[in-house]
C-alpha cells in the first residue's frame, strides 16, 4: 500500500507492504530507503526522529496517539513538520 | 567634534589606529540633544573583545553611563544604535544593528530591538560603529552623518510624517544613497507599541524604543558613506562566504522561497502559533484550510510578488507585493507593500481568527508607516477582542467598532486608530498591560504579556524552553533571544525530550550564549538556522583576528547576557517576580488541539537554568564565582548592594 506523507507544500508517496501492519517507525524506515535525501533531515543516524521534527497522523500529533508505534492504514494522512522559527 | 575614548580621556589617534579592533570602525558618536554637542569617542579594543558589539557593547556602555531609576521617557535615558563586528562585512548575514535603551514597557528595565535592512552596514560605511543619544532636544531634530561628518538638523517640517513620506523627503534632500532609521507618528506620540523603522519596512520592533526615540524629539538618523570596514583577513572572510554559500541547510529552502510566511501553516497546525488570543486551538478554531489562505503559496502568489533581501543577504526572506485595488488597497509606494512576516501573519491572522490575507497586507502597511510593532498591536487587539466577546467592553467604548473575531474592517480600523492614538486606539496604544490598567483591570486571563511585553507568536506549550526564554531573558517575552526556536545545524548536542523538564538547562545555556553572540555580532539569526554553525566562529575569527571557537562563544555570549541582566538587577528587577500568563504555560491546559493537556513546568526549567549559569535561584543575582569566570569582577560590589551574595 502507499501512504501519503506531506511536509510543507510537498507530498511523497511511501510504499509499505500491504500484508504487514505498518506503524510510524516502519514508515520512516521506508522513507529512508525511498527518499534518503528527505530522511536525513528528519532522522538522526540512529533512526530516531529529530527533536525539531513533529509528526501528525490525520491531524493529530502522534504523542496523543501511540507515538512511533501508531499504526497506519492506507488513506491515513501523515504530516511532518520541522520546527522553524518565524520572525 | 571632540574626540575621546570610551573611557572618557583623549589619546593620540595613531596609537589608537594601531590598537583598533578589526571588524570595527573604532568609534561611536555621543550626541547630546539638549545642547546639540556631538562628540566622537573611540571604542577600546577591550570593549570590543569582551562585549563584541550590538547590545553587548550597548549594555556595557549604558550600565556605566545611565543612572539607575532613570525615567525611560525622560532626559536621563540614553538611546543607542550599535552594529557588530560582522555588520557590513562579507560574513553571512552581516546586515543587522541593535537599538538599545531603558524600556518604557518592561518595568523600566533593559530594552533592545534588533533590525535588518541596510541601516547597520551603512552606519559603518559612514564611519561609526554606533551612536548614543543623551538628553532631550527642545525641538524635533534628525541626525545626518555624511562619511564622518555628523550634524543635527531641524525636523520641524518632518514631525508628523509617516515613515514612507519621511524617507522619501530625506532621500530627496540628501541623496538616494542614504539609509534612514526613523520613527513614525506612533513614536512621536510616545506609544509604547511604537518601534524604530529602517528602509521603510524593516522594524526594530520591541521594547517600546520607538517611544524612547520620540521622547527625545529625535525623528530620524540618516547615514551616508563609502568607508571600508577594516577586516583582519579580508581574503579569508571572502573565501568563507564563498564556501558557506554552497552549504545551505536547515531552514534555507523554506526561508529562501517563502520567507517566514513559509512556516505559518505548520506553526499554527502544530500548536506553536497563536489562535484566538492563545485561548483557541489549531484545528478546531483555525483549521488548515484557513491557515493556508495566509501562508506560503498564498502569500508569494500575491500579484507582483518579488523577493527582498537585507544588505547582502543570500536568503532574501523578505518580499514586495502589489495591492492597488479592492477593499484594502495600499495607499503608499504606488500600491506596493512589504510581505508580512510570520509574526504579523500570526498575530493579525490566526490570533484574531482572520484568514483574509489582503487585510493583513494592509495592516502591515499601516504599521510600517505609522511605526508600530506588529506583534504588540496584534496581541493587544486580541486582548480587546476577547474582552469585547465577553461583554467587558462595549461598542460605546470602541468608537462603534465591533471588535469581533475575524472582523477585518474592525481590525484594520483599530490598527490605524492605535497608530494615531485616536479614540479607543489611545487606550490600546501602549499595549496590553496599560490597556488592562486603563480599563479597570478587566479580562486578566486574556492579557497575555510578561511584564508589559506582549508574547510573540511562538508557544512555550509547544517549545517548553521558550518559557525560560520569555521569563528570564533580560528583555521578557522575546523569541529571537534565548535560542529555543531552533538548534543551529551542526550543534552537536544531545536533544532532550522537550516535555521532560529536568535536564534541559545545559542545552538552553549554550543556545542562549550562541544567540547572544549572533545578535551582538551583527548577524541575522536566520543565517544561524540556514548555514552550519561552524561558520560563526570561523567568520568571527577571520574578521576580528580574535581566535573564536564554541567555548569562546559560550563565554562571550554569557557575558553579554549577564551585563544586560545586571542592568535590570540594578533597577530592582528580579525576573522571577514577572507575571506568568496562564495561557503561556497552559494553566489551565487547552482541551483540544495539538498542545492540549500540556502545562509547562516552567519552575523546573527556570530553576535548573539559573543553577546551570550560576545565578541565585531566588534573587537571580550572579554568584561571585560566575562573575569572576566571566571577568566581570567590577559587578561584584554592585551586586552586593542589591542583596546578600550567594
Amino acid at each position: 500500500m502507499n501512504i501519503k506523507l506531506s511536509y510543507g507544500t510537498q507530498e511523497i508517496l511511501v510504499e509499505c507492504p500491504k500484508k504487514q501492519k505498518t506503524n510510524v517507525t516502519q514508515l520512516f524506515k521506508n522513507v529512508r530507503n525511498s527518499h534518503p535525501d528527505i530522511y536525513q533531515h528528519w532522522c538522526d543516524k540512529d533512526g530516531r526522529i529529530k527533536y525539531s521534527v513533529q509528526v501528525f497522523v490525520n491531524g493529530e500529533h502522534i504523542r496523543y496517539l501511540n507515538g512511533m508505534k501508531t499504526e497506519l492504514t492506507e488513506g491515513d494522512q501523515i504530516y511532518v513538520i520541522p520546527i522553524l522559527a518565524g520572525g | 567634534m571632540a574626540k575621546k575614548d570610551d573611557k572618557g580621556g583623549t589619546e593620540e589617534r595613531e596609537k589608537e589606529d594601531l590598537k583598533m579592533a578589526k571588524g570595527y570602525m573604532g568609534k561611536f558618536l555621543s550626541v547630546y540633544l539638549n545642547d546639540g554637542r556631538i562628540e566622537e569617542e573611540r571604542l577600546s579594543e577591550e570593549l570590543c573583545r569582551d562585549y563584541l558589539g550590538g547590545y553587548g557593547i550597548g549594555a556595557r556602555l549604558l550600565y556605566d553611563r545611565m543612572p539607575a531609576g532613570a525615567d525611560p521617557l525622560g532626559p536621563d535615558n540614553i538611546l543607542g544604535f550599535f552594529t557588530g563586528p560582522l555588520t557590513g562585512t562579507p560574513a553571512i548575514i552581516g546586515s543587522r544593528f541593535v537599538a538599545v535603551g531603558k524600556s518604557p514597557k518592561c518595568a523600566g528595565g533593559w530594552g533592545d530591538a534588533n533590525c535588518g535592512g541596510f541601516f547597520g552596514p551603512h552606519l559603518k560605511f559612514a564611519g561609526y560603529d554606533g551612536i548614543l543619544f543623551y538628553g532631550i532636544s527642545s525641538k524635533p531634530v534628525y541626525l545626518m552623518i555624511d562619511e564622518g561628518q555628523a550634524t543635527l538638523k531641524d525636523a520641524d517640517d518632518l514631525w508628523g510624517l509617516g515613515v514612507t513620506a519621511l524617507e522619501d523627503t530625506l532621500s530627496e534632500r540628501h541623496g538616494k544613497d542614504v539609509q534612514i532609521c526613523s520613527i513614525g507618528p506612533a513614536g512621536e506620540k510616545l506609544s509604547l507599541t511604537a518601534c524604530i523603522m529602517n528602509d521603510k519596512e524593516r522594524a526594530a520592533g520591541r521594547s517600546g524604543l520607538g517611544a524612547v526615540m520620540g521622547s527625545k524629539k529625535l525623528k530620524a538618523v540618516v547615514v551616508k558613506g563609502k568607508m571600508k570596514v577594516p577586516l583582519n583577513d579580508e581574503k579569508k572572510a571572502k573565501e568563507l562566504r564563498k564556501k558557506y554559500l554552497k552549504e545551505t541547510t536547515g531552514a534555507y529552502p523554506v526561508f529562501n522561497k517563502y520567507g517566514t510566511a513559509g512556516v505559518m501553516h505548520d506553526t499554527v497546525l502544530c500548536g506553536d502559533g497563536p489562535v484566538k488570543n492563545w485561548g483557541g486551538a489549531d484545528t478546531p478554531d483555525f483549521p488548515p484550510e484557513r491557515i493556508r489562505k495566509i501562508s506560503d503559496d498564498a502569500v508569494i502568489g500575491v500579484k507582483g510578488y518579488k523577493p527582498y533581501g537585507c544588505w547582502h543577504c543570500p536568503i532574501a526572506c523578505g518580499g514586495k507585493m502589489v495591492q492597488k485595488s479592492g477593499k484594502f488597497a495600499l495607499d503608499l509606494n504606488d500600491g506596493v507593500g512589504h510581505k508580512p512576516e510570520y509574526e504579523t501573519l500570526a498575530m493579525f491572522g490566526s490570533n484574531l481568527l482572520n484568514d483574509d490575507l489582503s487585510s493583513i497586507i494592509k495592516i502591515n502597511e499601516i504599521c510600517n508607516n505609522l511605526g508600530l510593532d506588529t506583534i504588540s498591536v496584534g496581541a493587544t487587539i486580541g486582548y480587546a477582542m476577547e474582552c469585547f466577546e465577553n461583554g467587558l467592553i462595549t461598542k460605546d467604548q470602541t468608537d462603534g467598532i465591533e471588535l469581533t473575531w475575524g472582523n477585518t474592517e474592525a481590525i484594520v480600523a483599530m490598527t490605524e486608530k492605535i497608530g494615531k492614538r485616536e479614540g479607543f486606539g489611545d487606550i490600546l496604544a501602549d499595549g496590553i498591560k496599560v490597556a488592562w490598567e486603563k480599563l479597570g483591570k478587566i479580562g486578566t486571563e486574556y492579557a497575555v504579556h510578561v511584564d508589559g511585553e506582549e508574547m510573540p507568536a511562538h508557544n512555550p506549550k509547544f517549545i517548553p524552553g521558550l518559557a525560560t526564554t520569555y521569563l528570564v531573558t533580560p528583555t521578557p517575552a522575546r523569541h529571537t533571544q534565548g535560542g529555543e526556536l531552533g538548534i543551529p545545524p551542526g550543534l552537536d548536542e544531545p536533544e532532550p525530550d522537550k516535555y521532560i523538564y529536568s535536564g534541559q538547562a545545559d542545552l538552553h545555556a549554550k543556545l542562549v550564549a550562541i544567540y547572544e553572540v549572533v545578535n551582538a555580532a551583527g548577524l541575522c539569526m536566520f543565517g544561524t538556522l540556514s548555514y552550519p554553525l561552524r561558520s560563526l566562529p570561523e567568520q568571527l575569527t577571520a574578521v576580528t583576528g580574535e581566535p573564536y571557537d564554541l567555548e569562546k562563544i559560550y563565554e562571550v555570549g554569557m557575558r553579554i547576557y549577564t551585563i544586560r541582566h545586571a542592568f535590570n538587577l540594578r533597577e530592582g528587577i528580579n525576573p522571577l517576580t514577572r507575571n506568568v500568563p496562564g495561557r503561556m504555560i497552559g494553566d489551565p491546559p487547552l482541551k483540544s488541539g495539538n498542545v492540549k493537556d500540556i502545562t509547562v513546568d516552567h519552575k523546573t526549567l527556570v530553576t535548573e537554568f539559573l543553577e546551570r549559569i550560576g545565578w541565585d535561584t531566588k534573587t537571580t543575582i550572579p554568584s561571585e564565582a560566575s562573575l569572576r569566570k566571566l571577568d566581570m569582577e567590577f559587578l561584584i560590589d554592585e551586586m552586593k548592594k542589591i542583596n546578600t551574595f550567594s
